[in-house]
């Protein structure tokens, strides 16, 4: 008989990602992938003074600021008409920022959110050697502080005691390079994580030789680590749980919109040279991007208006009571059919349209691997091109910083105009993400942001079609429904980032009357 | 005041959903004020896992957030990071994105490579009214004033 499984966390943070599969003889029959929080911000950036949208809407997400920030100034850019005037300086600057802030959520990702399904930390307690970080690992584990390092779901750990140790200290140097990545991040973005030196025309932040050197320095321990150490883990991971190639494949088809521009001539976002390259990809076969096929169903979703258009004509009209909907996503569709963004997407594109770094890390991973391109359609295939991109951004990154000019400008003028149209195309760390704006009488008459899990964690579209997520549940097999450590690790590996904007702190089941003070 | 006593005062929330940034609305006030040197404020957003590494080398943490704990919309909260890991005990759920990487855990990892302030301190308030829109609910308005005197009495 079929069972029901509801992932639900949502006693810990509201707004969240609420996921209904249901099971039968093991395997997934019907999956339903749930956003639960309304996050209508379009509807108070109307009236607003349009420089206003970059410093809001890096506010909508905690984990995407930067990219937010990057597609709201592009966005911003071409309606200004200076999208084909960023000077070097600024271009490349802001290439840096967001590659820093790709490296760190990429090595995060991996280290502190995926690796612990495949690593048992328990495993150090029984450390005797001199390792000074094992060390305080077991010291912290004796204080029975397990806390950050248990999965709810147990996990099927194959590894030796010996090498999850070893990885063990793997987490806890990938701690030292998230702060190295983030620290790299406010050589240019002064302020973080608010950034405020990204900006329309370029950036405010100028180049400079120490600058410079004090963002190489920390970029090459980033590389050496990513080459050492991350992509390695990444590829014994694959090999030990090398069935998990047959889990969680998606819908097949993969957009990106590319990212890190090489050149500011093309005033075009879909046709600029682009380091990650635009694309999409049906059948393994690449096809260029046309932004007008975007369209966004809200069939399933609690929103009322007309049904599967553009963004940059949709408004957003809550309705909690819409029969038929269950979930406050809508499902962003391109010519009408289901794709999956993030950086197997990016890889995958980039892959195919022939990028030469691209073509030959990925050749070699998969011959390493006796594998066919085509499983990186999976669970592992996503947390393989979130590594290999984590060293083709980082090794770019060290020629890029070269690339730059101290003295010479940052950044092009701009006026903001009585009436226009802008559309703002980039990557997030997890996935393609586009802003949409209308302009006139020199104030936001519509903003539009359409965000990497929105398409990734979708709900049905009008055709029925599910969203990709939710096809890569439906692809899927759980041994057992009590322990679905499957169904979790599918979701993880898209990377959502759903429970965006709502973090509040939970202080239940204590008798508040005694620490109250106001 | 403080006698060079080094403390981070620190707004997390998100100020496009009401109440829920009500802990950064209070520094912003809070940098209106003239502070004693020793004292520096920040507005981590929604990213405070991202901040954690600048607070190395500060003596005391004081973090204002939206704290959901059941009394009436307005009332104001202190607590240590202690009381409130001891709270959450073993009902810790587990993570499925990165945002879930909330602050207790946060500040649990970034020890194993930064050294954190001893001193953690979280002062909060019941929010009113959680939805889109930048302004404050009245009721949270009302009660600033006293947030403010509750913040400054962590600096003495």
């Amino acid at each position: 008989m079929a069972q029901k499984i509801v992932i639900d966390p949502i006693t810990r943070i509201e707004g969240h990602l609420g996921i209904e599969v249901l099971v039968d003889g093991g395997k997934v029959k019907e999956a339903k992938c749930s956003g639960t929080l309304f996050r209508g911000f379009e509807i108070f950036l109307k009236s607003r003074d349009p420089r206003d949208a970059q410093f809001i809407t890096q506010r909508v997400c905690g984990v995407c600021p930067i990219a937010h920030a990057m597609a709201s100034t592009l966005n911003l850019d071409s309606a200004f008409g200076v999208s084909d005037k960023i000077p070097d300086n600024g271009r490349v600057i802001r290439n840096l920022i967001l590659g820093s802030n790709h490296l760190q959520s990429h090595i995060l990702h991996f280290y502190h959110l995926a690796a612990l399904d495949y690593v048992d930390v328990t495993a150090v307690a029984d450390y005797n050697g001199n390792d000074p970080t094992l060390n305080s690992v077991k010291d912290f584990i004796s204080r029975g502080a397990l806390e950050p390092f248990v999965p709810r779901y147990e996990g099927d750990y194959r590894f030796d005691k010996k090498t999850n140790q070893e990885l063990v200290r793997h987490y806890v140097m990938a701690l030292e390079m998230r702060k190295l990545a983030h620290e790299m991040l406010a050589i240019w973005g002064g302020k973080m994580p608010c950034v405020a030196s990204i900006c329309p025309g370029g950036t405010t932040e100028h180049p400079t030789i120490d600058k410079i050197t004090g963002f190489l320095w920390r970029l090459n321990k980033i590389r050496e680590f990513i080459d050492t150490i991350y992509i390695p883990d990444v590829i014994a991971v694959a090999k030990v749980y090398s069935d998990h190639f047959q889990l969680g494949a998606g819908s097949g088809n993969f957009l990106a919109y590319g990212c890190f521009d090489l050149e500011t001539q093309n005033p075009d976002y879909t046709k600029r040279k682009r380091y990650l390259v635009q694309g999409t990809v049906e059948n393994f076969t690449l096809k260029s991007l046309d932004a007008s096929k975007i369209a966004e169903s809200i069939k399933h979703s609690w929103f009322e208006g007309p049904d599967a258009i553009h963004p940059s004509k949709e408004d957003t009209v809550p309705n909690r009571k819409k029969t038929g909907a269950y979930s406050w996503l809508k499902s962003p569709r391109y010519e009408g059919k289901v794709y999956e963004v993030g950086p197997l997407s990016r890889m995958i594109v980039s892959y195919l349209a022939g990028v030469e770094p691209v073509k030959k890390i990925v050749d070699a991973t998969l011959s390493e691997l006796k594998a066919d391109v085509k499983v990186l359609n999976s669970l592992l295939g996503r947390h393989a091109a979130r590594a290999l991109e984590a060293k083709l951004i980082a090794d770019a990154m060290a020629n890029w910083v070269l690339e730059l000019k101290p003295g010479e400008p940052v950044c092009a003028h701009y006026q903001v105009p009585d009436e226009s149209e802008g559309m703002g195309l980039t990557e997030a760390a997890r996935g393609a993400v586009g802003h949409w704006i209308k302009i006139k009488d020199k104030k936001i008459e519509r903003y539009q942001l359409v965000v990497p899990t929105t398409w990734n964690a979708s709900p049905r579209d009008e055709k029925g079609q599910p969203g990709p997520m939710e096809q890569a549940l439906q692809n899927s097999t759980v041994k057992d429904v009590n322990n679905p450590f499957e169904l979790v690790r599918v979701v993880r590996s898209f990377d959502p980032c759903l429970a965006c904007a709502i973090h509040i702190v939970n202080f239940k089941g204590r008798k508040v009357s005694e620490i109250r003070i106001g | 005041m403080g006698k060079g006593k080094k403390i981070a005062v620190v707004g997390v929330g998100n100020i496009l959903l009401g109440d829920e940034g009500l802990g950064v609305r209070a520094v912003e006030r809070l940098k209106e004020k003239p502070l004693p040197a020793s004292i520096q404020v920040f507005d981590a957003g929604t990213s405070i896992h991202q901040l954690l590494p600048a607070f190395e080398g500060f003596d005391k943490m004081v973090i204002i957030d939206a704290v959901k704990a059941g009394q009436e919309p307005g009332a104001i909260y202190r607590f240590t990071l202690e009381e409130l890991e001891s709270d959450k005990g073993k009902d810790i759920g587990f993570m499925l994105s990165l945002h879930e990487l909330d602050v207790p855990r946060a500040i649990a990892l970034e020890r194993l490579v930064s050294k954190l302030p001893e001193e953690i301190v979280f002062i909060g308030m019941e929010p009113e009214k959680i939805s889109e829109g930048m302004e404050l609910s009245g009721t949270v308005s009302k009660k600033m004033d006293q947030l403010l005197s509750a913040i400054e009495k962590e600096f003495g």
